[in-house]
């Protein structure tokens, strides 16, 4: 039996920090993720495609999204489609679940419970569902076991506890469970979502968020295909399935000499890169150099989007001589350089806003 | 730190060109154009170095460059030697070109110090004094625009002092610098106000408005959801009735279906059962058309011959017969009449008289009439009878002494009332002054005992007087005289004891004359008072006489008027009986003067009609026997013949039968005879009956026969018969097929029953009955289904279209989350540069109070140090203003001046004096700054000039080095007279060749 497993597209998710045309075009991506899915499910013969939840924002799906869903799980038919809602894509009386008029193929998991659903004779797979954004309780506590012979899947969105320090901030640990338990309940494998970073356990597996979601993202992430043999072993194998890249890359501005400097490094350091880039800024400048962020509009015109930011950026002030100045100036650094109370990037923010009203550079106030 | 020497291997216009600097105070003199600011340049160089550093370098080191760049040399390198405080020398090299080949050495070791003093990429000897080469320039270096600008205007020595100790004098004052923040803060945040329109209220703006649309989405997206539900709901129910409907529709089809299949049923068991019923009617009409073959094959066996003969050729004889003898046995017999026949009796009728037309007795009601009248004319009679006396006019024969007797009362009694009146007068003017004098006489003693039985006496006697009165008003005349006689005396014995008191009691005379004219009115009043009361009834016993009689003559006329009016009465009614009597007797035809004659002539007529009446009673019963006697007689002939018509009969049916004529005559025969020939005739017809039968009954046979047969022959019934057998064997066989056909309706019928829920009654007709209820009510309930599955259908088409039409325009929540977030982080943005503007503000702020409290002392202390000396004892006090460092100075006794208010060269020498001391307060403590001074001079006039010199030298003489560059030979001069080797130096430049 051979299975593709997905999860934590996130269709119709926003990215704050992209422009709009950016964003729109991430989400468009999003979706042709899902195809690729679909044609990865096409070209490896899959007996079945199975989503473990997050397929859909429910707060934001837009009934195009509906309609694309319909559209894209009919055209594997026969290959049967299992959806396991996540908490983002709960199901109730409002989700896209229940207005979708489903392609036969297309099986979604209602209960808040483990059900089973037999894939093939001696293969059962057990799903359930979120019924709401959050309070779902374990579905592998209260004693669950499959109480029937043959391999036993599982197909759900949780939290394997152990996983759950390698996850991004803010995760929050929604049905969760042991891996231990999964060989306790009498399942062979879980084929689990929630964590959008890639897992392969002993006992449950997480693809990951098949198409980059932010930057940072690390990982093999993507579609799984599992195959199962007839004493429930599982073989792993992971495809790339994402359309687009997202990368983030930190450019040193040490040493440059003008604002045309640091565009021609942040350009060589992104011109062989697709997609989205995200572009972090350090290493340390002269002092009359004014680090701008909109300074660099128009570079890297070949991605889908630069986005800067400013990282460990220094100014070359000789802070150590300005302490010595008997000078305001001096009293001045001093007295930031000391105060406790700051933090260290409002610390460098006040140093340079006051050095340079104090050199007369009044236009250049605003520090990056 | 002391600079040596300077050599300029190739800076500007030097070569190879060494200066040496004293360690006192050096002027260097030269005209133009012997490099005197070539030197001074390189001596900051020569000590400070280049920046060395990627790019540009600032505008000061381009201008530097420019300027001081050696003109006609590839290469541009300095160096200078200085001594330290600690006692090491030190030479700088640099190598302002490339700024590569810089070094500090230590000599003589040749220990390169570079690193120590390394600033922006080069060695910089000011670092040794605490400075850099930027800040060294504005410290230690002061030149000719310096000077200008203090002379231009004193705020100019403010804002230097602020420079200088904002940043040591290379850029902006912390003033300034704050200054630029709030601007900045203002142009690029802005405040928190409504109508603001900077960054910081715009992003709020757009937070807010973003905020908005991402609500706007999220609801929109809410209710899309909603809607959705609801159209899903919509749906629901609408699926739900249609399903409804469409079972209804089944259920229907089902009763349908029933009622079609109980009609066929029905239809197929009516037909089964009349196929049954034809088939044995077949079968009951092949068996009798056997039974009737038979009977006649039978019947035509007794007639081999064919028909036989009629056997009613008699048979009119027989009738005849017959006829006759019935006749003669109801013929009636023939009875004999006696006594008068009908005419005699018609003709004694005749001769009775009719009955009379009138009364034969005079009628009850003219009697009553009459009676009547008679009674009236009785009371007529009576009436005048009881006639009155004709009555008299008593107005005018009125007794005259009863009306005299009434007028005298009348008199009396107005005497009487004048009288009193008169009393009563007098009583009140006796009351009056007896009132007056018992007010005196209360002064006095008590009444006399014998007053006072006078007083008990008199009063008794009124009381008995009044007494007496009221006995005659009650019609007691008796006792009201005796009482009026006890009263008089009463009083008078009272008036006899009253007198002699008074005469006893001259003192009360008054008192009891006015007691005594009192009691006299009082008696008086209460004789008035008696007099009236008897005037009074007197007139009342007068008047009551006239009013008796004049109304006994009131009653006398009206008894007159009674009489006349019963007399009228009584003669009219009279006169109305008479008058009814005589039309009643009128109409009787009785007519007279008199109705008394008319009467009895009305008598008279009854009397001749009532005998009148008697003889006529005779012909009723006459009559009666003329009509009985009449119809005896039609009878009797009646009869008579009757009896000779059936005599005849009998006769001619004998002669018919052939009997033998008797010869009797029709009208004479006796009984006994034709009775005889009735027998004959009797016996005939039996014998002729009892052949007639049995050829009847032969004749019936044929008849029979001939029915049988109903004109075919024999033959021909026994290939009816055979058909008959075949069509009824047809029958029977369609009529089991019919049975089995209408047992498969019966199949079906309860196959759809059970298929329709219906539980059929057994019998048909209600089982269809049943069924067409079901159906109507199964129709009643599939429309109202069809109905609710329409309603339900629109409902759920509104509902979707409505979640259609939100969805085509539901608005792009993540976009608008998306807005929002964008919206937030330039908001963030703006209010972080807001708060690091603020902070920055704030520790600027403080920076500078801190820093201006600390160099203000010192100020204070340098100018209080040197001002005595340089401005020759004219001000010796010296103050500066912490917050601004505005300097102010004072004679020892005299009032504070400001720098605008000094002299120019007062003001050049505080000047000079405050970078001096602002080079020492900014330098490290422990090291003396250098002093390099270029054409400060050349503005001066000479005692400026001279006390600008001085000040240089007393500097100088106080430890600080100086080197001072000019071109006015007074300043040469001053210094040949006033400076003295090694510590002081005057150097001389010649001007430099043009290459």
């Amino acid at each position: 039996m051979r299975l593709l497993l997905f999860s934590d597209l996130h269709l119709d998710t926003p990215f704050a920090w992209a422009p709009t045309a950016v964003a729109a075009e991430r989400r468009r991506a999003l979706r042709a993720t899902l195809t690729n899915i679909c044609q990865l499910a096409a070209d490896e013969a899959v007996d079945a495609i199975l989503c473990a939840g997050d397929l859909y924002e429910h707060d934001r799906f837009t009934p195009d999204t509906a309609a694309f869903l319909r559209e894209s799980f009919a055209s594997v038919q026969p290959v049967p489609v299992f959806l396991a809602p996540g908490n983002h894509d709960w199901y109730g009386g409002t989700s896209l679940y229940r207005q979708v008029q489903w392609s036969a193929n297309v099986h979604v998991f209602t209960e808040a419970m483990l059900e089973p659903v037999e894939l093939t004779d001696g293969l059962t797979l057990w799903g359930a569902a979120h019924r709401g954004p959050a309070n779902t309780d374990a579905f592998l506590d209260s004693g669950f076991t499959v109480e029937r012979g043959g391999v036993n899947l599982a197909l759900f969105h949780g939290s394997e506890r152990s996983g759950l320090p390698f996850q991004e901030v803010g995760k929050l640990p929604h049905a969760p469970f042991g891996a231990r338990q999964i060989p306790e309940a009498g399942l062979s494998h879980a084929l689990c979502g929630h964590f959008h970073a890639p897992k392969d356990g002993e006992w449950h597996t997480y693809p990951g968020n098949p198409d980059p979601l932010t930057f940072g993202e690390s990982g093999e992430r993507g579609a799984v295909l599992v195959d199962v043999d007839d004493s429930g072993a599982v073989r792993r194998s992971r495809h790339r399935v994402a359309v687009s890249a997202v990368h983030d890359v930190s450019v040193d501005l040490s040493g440059v000499c003008h604002s045309d400097e640091i565009r021609a490094r942040v350009e060589a350091a992104v011109r062989p890169l697709t997609g989205v880039v995200r572009v972090t800024l350090a290493g340390e400048v002269a002092k009359d150099i004014d680090v701008r962020l909109c300074g660099l509009d128009g570079v890297g015109a070949h991605l889908d989007a630069l986005v800067p930011r400013v990282g460990r950026l220094r100014v070359a002030y000789d802070f150590d001589f300005l302490r010595s100045e008997r000078s305001v100036r001096g009293q001045f650094v001093r007295d930031v350089e000391d105060d406790p109370s700051l933090d260290g990037d409002t610390r460098r923010r006040v140093l340079l806003t006051g050095l340079r009203a104090l050199d007369g550079r009044t236009d250049e106030l605003e520090v990056a | 730190m002391r600079i040596e020497s300077v050599t300029a291997a190739a800076f500007g216009p030097l070569r190879d060109a060494k200066l040496t600097l004293a360690p006192g105070l050096t002027v260097v003199h030269g005209d133009n154009e012997s490099a005197k600011s070539s030197w001074h340049a390189a001596i900051y160089a020569g000590l400070c170095g280049r920046r060395r550093g990627p790019g540009a370098g600032t505008k000061e080191d381009r201008e530097f460059a420019a300027l001081r760049r050696p003109w006609d040399a590839a290469q541009w390198q300095v160096s200078c030697r200085v001594l330290l405080d600690d006692g090491r020398r030190v030479e700088l090299s640099h190598d302002l070109e490339g700024r590569v080949d810089c070094s500090a050495i230590e000599l003589p070791r040749g220990r390169d110090v570079s690193a120590a003093i390394q600033y922006d990429g080069a060695p910089d000897g000011s670092r040794w004094l605490g400075l850099n080469r930027k800040t060294f320039a504005a410290t230690a270096c002061v030149n000719q625009g310096d000077m200008l600008s203090v002379l231009r205007a004193a705020s100019d020595l403010q804002e230097d002092l602020q420079r200088a100790a904002a940043t040591a004098g290379t850029d902006a004052t912390a003033a300034k610098a704050i200054d630029a923040l709030e601007d900045f803060h203002g142009q690029q945040v802005g405040l928190d106000r409504r109508n603001a329109t900077k960054p910081l209220r715009r992003a709020k703006l757009a937070l807010e408005a973003a905020l908005g649309a991402q609500e706007v989405a999220r609801s929109a997206h809410a209710d899309y959801l909603r809607l959705v539900v609801q159209a899903e709901q919509a749906k629901a129910a609408a699926d739900a009735a249609e399903r409804q409907r469409r079972g209804g529709e089944r259920t229907l089809a089902d009763a349908e279906t029933l009622l079609a299949a109980v009609r066929d049923a029905r239809a197929a068991a009516s037909a089964a059962d009349q196929a049954q019923a034809r088939a044995r009617e077949l079968a009951r009409r092949a068996a009798e058309q056997r039974r009737r073959l038979e009977q006649a094959a039978r019947l035509a066996a007794l007639f081999p011959d064919g028909e036989p003969g009629d056997a009613r050729s008699d048979d009119d004889l027989a009738r005849q017969v017959t006829q006759a003898l019935a006749a003669w046995q109801a013929a009636p017999a023939v009875q004999a009449l006696s006594g008068p026949t009908a005419d005699q009796l018609r003709d004694q009728l005749a001769a009775v008289p009719q009955p009379p037309d009138g009364d034969i007795e005079p009628d009850p009601s003219i009697r009553a009439l009459l009676s009547r009248c008679h009674e009236a004319r009785a009371v007529l009679a009576a009436t005048k009878t009881r006639r009155p006396d004709q009555p008299v006019d008593i107005s005018a024969e009125l007794p005259a002494q009863l009306l005299a007797a009434r007028h005298s009362a009348a008199d009396a009694r107005a005497l009487a009332q004048a009288e009193l009146a008169e009393a009563e007068s007098a009583q009140a003017d006796a009351e009056s002054r007896w009132g007056q004098t018992s007010l005196e006489a209360r002064r006095r003693p008590a009444t006399s005992p014998r007053s006072t039985r006078a007083t008990v006496a008199v009063a008794a006697g009124v009381l008995l007087g009044i007494a007496g009165l009221v006995c005659m008003v009650l019609g007691r005349p008796l006792a009201g005289a005796a009482a009026l006689v006890l009263a008089a005396a009463a009083a008078a014995v009272g008036a006899l004891l009253r007198g002699p008191a008074a005469r006893h009691h001259p003192g009360a005379s008054d008192t009891v004359d006015a007691g005594r004219a009192l009691d006299a009115a009082r008696e008086r009043v209460s004789a008035g008072h008696r007099g009236l009361l008897e005037a009074e009834r007197a007139y009342a016993a007068a008047d009551a006489r006239v009013e008796a009689a004049e109304r006994q003559a009131a009653e006398a006329r009206a008894e007159v008027a009674r009489w006349e009016r019963d007399h009228d009465e009584a003669a009219s009614a009279a006169t109305a009986a008479e008058q009814r009597l005589r039309q009643a007797l009128e109409r009787r035809g009785c007519v007279a003067a008199d109705v008394e004659t008319a009467y009895e002539c009305y008598e008279r007529q009854c009397a001749d009609r009532r005998s009148q009446a008697e003889e006529s009673r005779r012909r009723l019963p006459l009559q009666r026997r003329v009509e009985e006697r009449a119809e005896a007689e039609r009878i009797a002939a009646q009869a008579t013949r009757t009896r000779r018509a059936a005599v005849q009969g009998v006769l001619a049916a004998a002669r018919a039968a052939g009997l033998t004529d008797p010869g009797l005559d029709a009208g004479e025969a006796p009984t006994e005879d034709v009775d005889a020939l009735s027998q004959d005739l009797q016996a005939w017809l039996d014998v002729r009956a009892t052949s007639a039968r049995k050829a009847e009954e032969r004749r019936a046979a044929w008849q029979q026969l001939q029915t049988l047969l109903d004109g075919a022959t024999l033959g021909e019934l026994r290939h009816a018969v055979a058909a008959d057998s075949g069509a009824a064997d047809e029958a029977r066989a369609g009529a089991e097929s019919l049975a089995r056909a209408a047992e498969r309706a019966r199949e079906r019928r309860d196959s759809a029953a059970r298929l329709a829920g219906v539980e059929l009654p057994p019998d048909d007709v209600a089982a269809e009955e049943l069924v067409r209820a079901a159906v109507a009510d199964r129709r009643g309930s599939y429309a109202q289904a069809v109905a609710t599955a329409a309603e339900s259908a629109s409902r759920a088409a509104e509902a979707e279209g409505a979640a259609r039409e939100r969805a085509r325009c539901l608005p792009d929540v993540a976009a608008a989350e998306e807005a929002v977030e964008r919206a937030r982080q330039e908001l963030r943005r703006v209010e972080q540069l807001g708060a690091t503007l603020q902070l920055t503000r704030e520790y600027l702020t403080a920076a500078q109070q801190r820093v201006h409290e600390e160099i203000a002392p010192m100020l204070v202390e340098t100018l209080d140090r040197w001002l005595p000396a340089v401005t020759a004892g004219r001000y010796s006090r010296s103050a500066v203003e912490p917050t601004t460092l505005e300097v102010k100075v004072a004679p020892e006794q005299g009032t504070w001046r400001k720098a605008h208010q000094l002299s120019v060269g007062t003001a050049e020498q505080v000047y000079l004096l405050l970078r001096v001391a602002l080079a020492q307060h900014l330098s490290d403590k422990g090291t003396v700054c250098p002093l390099l001074l270029d054409d400060v001079t050349v503005q001066a006039d000479p005692r400026r000039t001279a006390a600008i010199l001085a000040t240089c030298l007393a500097l100088a003489e106080a430890g600080r080095q100086v080197v001072l560059f000019a071109q006015e030979p007074t300043v040469a001069q001053w210094a040949e007279e006033h400076l003295s080797e090694p510590r002081h130096k005057l150097v001389r430049l010649d001007v430099v060749p043009v290459s």
